[in-house]
C-alpha cells in the first residue's frame, strides 16, 4: 500500500479496492433463471431445488444491511438440494451469516405476525441461533444432562445448500453470495414442532438443536432451558469470538505518515 | 410460547423420502408408458391419511412437485395444505391456469381452463391428477396411440363432455393436458397422445 499526502497536508492511505460481484450475471445461481439452470448443469448439479423454505407468499425479500433486529421474519435463502455435496465456506464470515440467517430461518413461522407473537419470534430465532451456533461437544454435554423429550420425525435430517443472499456496498443491489452446506431437521415432540439448521454435514447435530427447540418450546421448561443451556452456550460464543478477535487485533498494523512541507 | 398455525397436526411424509419417491415415480411412469393399465401404487404414506388427504394423491404430489411448480389443489382444507406446503414445498395457487399440477376429485375440470404449454415448450402444460371413486366401472371408450397396442377398452366414470374436450385437446398436439387418475391405491394415466373414441367408431 503506497501512501500520498493530501491536499490537506494530512497522509492517507490509498484504499485497497473492494472486490465487486463479477460482471455476470448476478443472479447465476438463482434456481428459477436459465443463467442458474445452466450454471447448474455445467457444474452437474441436480436442476431441482428439493424445498423451500417459506410460508405460501411468493415474493421474495433480501437483507437490508444493518441492525439484525430488522430481519426479523424475513425470509433469506432458498434450500437448494443438489446431487453431490458442495463445497462448504468454512470462514468465520459464512458462519457469522449463517448465524443471521437463523434469524429468519424459522420453518414455518408467520412473517406478519405481530406484538407477542412477535416477541416470541425473535426469542425462539435467538436460541435456534444460539444453539445452530455451539460446538458440537457442548451441544452433546447440553443434551445429555437434560431429559428430553420423544420425538417422531417429520422431515429426518437432510443435507443441502443454502444460497446466501446480500446487498453489494453502498447501492444495496442483491446478489448470490455463496452456496453453504447445511443439515436440516424436523421433528415432533408431541405437541412441539421443533426444527434444527445448522452449518455442515452433521446430522447428529442437527437432531440435538431441534430436540432442544423443542424442549426449549414447552412453556414448563423453557425457563430453565433457557438459563442452563441456550445463555451458557451464548456467553461461551461470545467468548470464543472474542479471543479471536482479540489475536487478530495483535496483527494489525499502525501507518504514520509525514506531513509535506 | 406462539405456535405455527397447523404445525402441532404436522405428520410425516414419505418414510424413506429418496426411494419411496423413486418408486411412486417408476409406478407413474410405468402407467403413463402404457396408458390405460392399473398400476398400483407402491408406496403407503400413513402421515397423509392423518392429514386428512388421500395418501396416493399425496405420494403422487410428493413425488411430482416441488417449489417450481404451483399446485391448484380446490377444497384442500388447512391441515392438508400445511402438510403440502411443509413437504413437497410446492407453491398453492388459486388460479388454475397458471398451475402445473391440478388437483381433482371426481369431477374434473374443463380442460380449456389449464395450462396447455406452449409450442416452444409443450411440456409446460399442467398435468391432471384425479382422484376418482373406481379405474374399471364407468362408460367404455376406445383407447388408441403409443403405448397402446391396436386399441383398448377402458372405462373411467368420467362424464362425456371431459372426453369432448379430451377429443378437441387432441386437436392441438403436442399441447395439452396429461392425467393420472387414481382410485385410491393404484393408477392410471392418460397421457396427450391418447387419442379416445366411442366403441365402435373406427
Amino acid at each position: 500500500m503506497r501512501s500520498r499526502p493530501g491536499r490537506s497536508g494530512v497522509g492517507q492511505l490509498t484504499r485497497v479496492k473492494a472486490s465487486r460481484p463479477s460482471q455476470e450475471d448476478p443472479n447465476r445461481h438463482h434456481a428459477d433463471s436459465t443463467a442458474g439452470a445452466k450454471y447448474r448443469a455445467r457444474r452437474g448439479l441436480s436442476p431441482v431445488p428439493i424445498g423451500q423454505w417459506r410460508h405460501g407468499d411468493t415474493d421474495e425479500t433480501g437483507l437490508d444491511g444493518g441492525d439484525p433486529e430488522l430481519y426479523e421474519g424475513r425470509r433469506v435463502g432458498r434450500f437448494i438440494g443438489i446431487s453431490h455435496e458442495g463445497h462448504e465456506l468454512g470462514s468465520l464470515g459464512a458462519r457469522h451469516q449463517l448465524g443471521r440467517l437463523f434469524w429468519q430461518f424459522d420453518d414455518m413461522t408467520d412473517p406478519k405476525a405481530e406484538g407477542a407473537a412477535k416477541t416470541t419470534q425473535s426469542l425462539r430465532q435467538r436460541w435456534l441461533r444460539v444453539l445452530a451456533g455451539a460446538q458440537d461437544e457442548e451441544l452433546e454435554q447440553q443434551a445429555s444432562r437434560h431429559v428430553l423429550p420423544a420425538f417422531e420425525w417429520l422431515r429426518p435430517p437432510e443435507v443441502g445448500m443454502v444460497m446466501l443472499r446480500a446487498r453489494a456496498g453502498g447501492t444495496g443491489l442483491a446478489f448470490n453470495l455463496g452456496e453453504a452446506t447445511v443439515t436440516r431437521c424436523t421433528l415432533r415432540a408431541g405437541d412441539t414442532v421443533g426444527t434444527g439448521h445448522v452449518l455442515g454435514r452433521d446430522p447428529r447435530r442437527a437432531e440435538l438443536v431441534a430436540r432442544l427447540d423443542a424442549a426449549l418450546q414447552d412453556p414448563e421448561r423453557h425457563g430453565v432451558l433457557m438459563r442452563t443451556v441456550v445463555e451458557p452456550l451464548e456467553a461461551a460464543r461470545r467468548a470464543r469470538r472474542d479471543a479471536r478477535s482479540r489475536a487478530a487485533a495483535q496483527t494489525k498494523v499502525e501507518f504514520m505518515t509525514l506531513v509535506r512541507e | 410460547m406462539a405456535r405455527i398455525p397447523g404445525a402441532s397436526k404436522l405428520t410425516p411424509g414419505f418414510s424413506d423420502r429418496v426411494h419411496d419417491a423413486q418408486a411412486t415415480f417408476r409406478a407413474l411412469l410405468r402407467a403413463a408408458s402404457h396408458p390405460g393399465s392399473v398400476v398400483p401404487l407402491p408406496v403407503q404414506l400413513p402421515g397423509a391419511i392423518q392429514a386428512g388427504l388421500c395418501p396416493a394423491l399425496a405420494a403422487m404430489v410428493l413425488t411430482l412437485c416441488d417449489v417450481d411448480t404451483p399446485v391448484h389443489w380446490s377444497g384442500l382444507d388447512p391441515a392438508g395444505a400445511d402438510w403440502l406446503r411443509f413437504h413437497a414445498g410446492a407453491p398453492l395457487i388459486d388460479d388454475p391456469a397458471r398451475a402445473r399440477f391440478v388437483v381433482a376429485r371426481d369431477i374434473p375440470p374443463a380442460l380449456d381452463a389449464l395450462g396447455l404449454g406452449t409450442d416452444e415448450a409443450p411440456e409446460g402444460s399442467a398435468t391432471l391428477l384425479l382422484r376418482l371413486a373406481s379405474l374399471v366401472v364407468g362408460t367404455p371408450m376406445r383407447w388408441r396411440g403409443p403405448g397402446i397396442e391396436q386399441w383398448r377398452e377402458i372405462a373411467l366414470p368420467l362424464p362425456l363432455s371431459f372426453w369432448a374436450s379430451w377429443a378437441a385437446q387432441h386437436k392441438r398436439f403436442p399441447l395439452g393436458v396429461d392425467v393420472f387418475a387414481t382410485d385410491g391405491s393404484a393408477v392410471m394415466a392418460l397421457p396427450r397422445s391418447t387419442m379416445v373414441s366411442r366403441l365402435g367408431v373406427g
